[in-house]
């Protein structure tokens, strides 16, 4: 082969590969983004019905020790907050998992404080790192605050609660 | 001769006419209280949409609306709330509020329920009013003189709390007894409010707590000066 055609050969490889791994991600992009495995919390979170408070400094030594867990941070400067605090204890006694609770003002110490606005919110967390929140001022998140079936819906996308 | 005349009628036509305008522009565009135009009320989305908090005037910007002379500010905490918000990690104390807004507390207007158990209850004495199926029934024939007094139906309304809850409410309230719902804005909750007009109450020093609450304008309500209505 002449070195004309065999630069024609290799420009040719490449560009093939090229536009192979730009399909795959172009695939990837519309059909699976957003979509997130789901996995399991720490062993002994199951078994474990209740609420946990913790501190900011708590909070940051679950996320540093790289743990999957869920988060709940409340707004207890309102009597209208309600809905979340209620549904979350009715929850950890039926499904018998723990969830760590955040105070507001904890809430504003920690790292979490940068990334989500309103409270109340339910954040999960996969070693370590915030997968997804309900966010206080989304019309898509509300029904997810407001009953049990509705909290646990929204949970096991993530959570293998078994 | 006659064109110096001439040249003089022009003159004092164009002085007329400058003076005329600048009437105009200090009568319509000048305006020491920059009153702009206020976005309509619009409920944002979500649980603060629940709570009847405003889209456009909240919590981030209410900055840009303070000081107007068409309105009033009314921050709807107790000074100290009866409830027991420490039980789940908040603060009962009123410990610190936005410039202007005047404290009016929520608890002594109407009774308040449905808080969680650990909490407890709020305020539970003596309220203007009594809530019962989403309907008001004055306790007291000043309370509506009350309201209209801290709450003029003439001017736009501001309205915050702690987190929100009180201040929908008290719009929820108002609006139910007559005001017009689209000149009052729940601007929402102090505890999201990172503005440049915080006036800080709460104060530690060498780990003792106190509150400044001679810092805070506050419409607290007397009873005993009030006649009671008599029940039917």
């Amino acid at each position: 082969m002449n070195r004309t055609k065999k630069k024609k050969f290799f420009i040719g490889i490449f560009g093939a590969v090229f536009l192979v791994l730009l399909l795959a991600a172009g695939v990837k992009i519309m059909f699976f983004s957003g979509t997130v495995e789901k996995f399991r919390l720490e062993d002994d979170s199951y078994g474990d019905g209740r609420t946990v408070e913790v501190s900011a400094e708590e909070f940051e030594a679950l996320v540093s020790e790289k743990q999957s867990f869920l988060l709940m941070a409340h707004m207890a400067y309102c009597p209208a907050e309600m809905p979340l605090t209620d549904t979350t204890e009715l929850f950890v006694k039926d499904k018998k998992i723990r969830i760590y609770v955040i105070s507001a003002d904890e809430f504003k110490k920690s790292s979490l404080a940068g990334k989500i606005k309103y409270l109340p919110t339910m954040a999960v967390f996969h070693k370590g790192e915030l997968v997804d929140f309900l966010d206080a001022e989304s019309d898509e998140d509300l029904p997810y605050y407001q009953s049990v079936q509705g909290l646990e819906s929204w949970i096991s996308q993530y959570i293998d609660l078994k | 001769m006659k064109k110096v005349v001439a040249k003089l009628k022009i003159l004092v036509a164009a002085l007329i006419l400058v003076n005329v305008g600048l009437v105009i522009f200090s009568v319509f565009c000048l305006n020491k209280d920059n009153l702009a135009k206020l976005p309509e009320p619009e409920v944002t989305e979500g649980l603060r949409g629940e709570l009847g908090i405003d889209k456009n005037i909240n919590e981030s910007n209410i900055d840009e609306y303070l000081g107007r002379s068409d309105a009033v500010y009314r921050d709807m905490r107790m000074l100290v709330d009866e409830a027991n918000y420490e039980k789940i990690g908040g603060d009962s104390y009123l410990s610190g509020f936005v410039a202007g807004f005047e404290v009016v507390p929520y608890p002594m207007l109407v009774n308040v329920e449905g808080l969680p158990e650990e909490v407890g209850k709020s305020y539970s004495g003596k309220t203007l009013f009594t809530q019962k199926d989403g309907k008001y029934k004055a306790n007291y024939e000043e309370s509506m003189e009350f309201l209209e007094y801290y709450f003029p139906k003439d001017k736009t309304i501001f309205l915050m709390c702690g987190g929100g809850g009180y201040a929908g409410m008290t719009k929820q309230m108002l609006v139910s007894l007559g005001w017009n719902e689209k000149k009052i804005y729940v601007v929402g909750g102090y505890w999201y409010y990172e503005g440049k007009n915080k006036v800080e109450v709460k104060k530690e020093v060498d780990g003792e707590v106190s509150y400044d609450f001679w810092k805070v304008v506050y419409h607290g309500i007397d009873f005993d000066n009030f006649t009671e209505v008599k029940s039917e």
